[in-house]
């Protein structure tokens, strides 16, 4: 809205073209596309199965299963850990540049949300070669079968989640931005999960 | 600085110093076992970066049902690890060693039978075939 006012011979020019967020209405309705949340819901299932999947079978060969344990390296881990959810600020901070309107700032912000989760993916990767170099895939022990389908599957995720952001960054509507960002801390919040249980729990 | 930006960048605080409580707690750097306190608190931990991302990051704090109805079901699914993981428990201290010799010997080769003064009785000896 632009607003002309007269005073003598001054003339104050206002522009509110650009609104504040709107504080969103409280209550039990769900933020953003609801088929996101069915899919939050449905991967939350999945992972969650396949985290207790693993705590039976290491019931199962507790001993096995601590000494495959002990050859991760759980300082990536954690430094994965601090990525992600890093990744996830400029993500959540995109939005929010997104809900006021800034469709550049918006941009860089998921650009930056993005090579965050390329590094999680190089930290990853060296985690793994590290694995394979000390001669242990996908058949060596159940505990390292259960490590690369948790860590693996969970990758995938990341890897689609960087492709969703990048078409958020050119198809930029608000719900777009926010359903695209809703995948990417859902990714976040399976990790947060699924790091403490394969790394740290012994 | 937005209101908005300042709560998120609190909550990215917030969620690094719990990385870092979990990472001193879960001892990250030694392959010592973990007495269950530890686990607990692990547990524990875990669970409230899991609520911190959904209610800030996933902003259901507008939606207070379905936060705690996301978080109890995550909060169970970690508790039923961490009680697997604290019933069926490791020794707290596992120091890496040699490598055990194996348990027991082939049995092409029996050990010889042993006089009381520690000598075998019979020296296995390579002799021609008798004619």
């Amino acid at each position: 809205m632009v607003t002309k006012t007269s005073m003598g011979d001054r003339t104050s020019v206002t522009d509110f073209s650009v609104p504040p967020p709107a504080p969103h209405p409280r209550g039990d309705t769900l933020p953003g596309n609801p088929m996101m949340w069915l899919l939050i819901a449905a991967e939350l299932l999945v992972f969650g199965a396949a985290l207790l999947g693993y705590a039976g079978a290491r019931a199962l060969d507790p001993a096995g299963f601590a000494a495959a344990q002990d050859g991760l390296d759980r300082l990536a881990g954690t430094i994965n850990t601090a990525v992600l959810l890093t990744s996830g600020l400029f993500a959540a901070l995109a939005t929010e540049a997104r809900r006021v309107g800034e469709r550049g700032r918006t941009r860089l912000l998921l650009t930056v949300a993005a090579l965050f989760g390329v590094v999680f993916l190089v930290v990853k990767g060296f985690e793994y070669a590290a694995e394979i170099a000390a001669g242990n895939d996908l058949s060596t022990s159940t505990f390292h079968t259960l490590y690369f389908l948790i860590t693996g599957f969970h990758a995938i995720h990341v890897v689609f989640g960087i492709l969703i952001l990048g078409i958020v960054m050119i198809f930029d509507d608000l719900e777009h931005v926010e359903t695209g960002t809703a995948f990417w801390h859902m990714v976040d919040l399976i990790w947060v999960v699924v790091f403490p249980t394969l790394y740290l729990l012994r | 600085m937005h209101t908005e930006t300042r709560r998120l960048i609190l909550t990215w605080g917030l969620l690094m110093g719990l990385t870092l409580a979990l990472a001193v707690s879960g001892d990250v750097v030694h392959p010592t076992r973990l007495g269950i306190a530890w686990l607990a608190v692990i547990g524990v931990v875990a669970v409230v970066k899991a609520r911190l991302v959904l209610a800030r990051y996933l902003r259901l704090e507008v939606a207070p049902g379905f936060l705690s109805g996301f978080t109890g079901a995550l909060a169970v699914t970690v508790a039923v690890i961490v009680v697997s993981f604290a019933v069926i428990h490791q020794p707290l201290m596992r120091r890496p060693g040699p490598a055990a010799p194996p348990s027991s010997p082939p049995p092409s080769s029996p050990p010889p039978a042993r006089r009381d003064d520690g000598f075998p009785t019979r020296i296995p000896v390579d002799l021609p075939p008798r004619l």
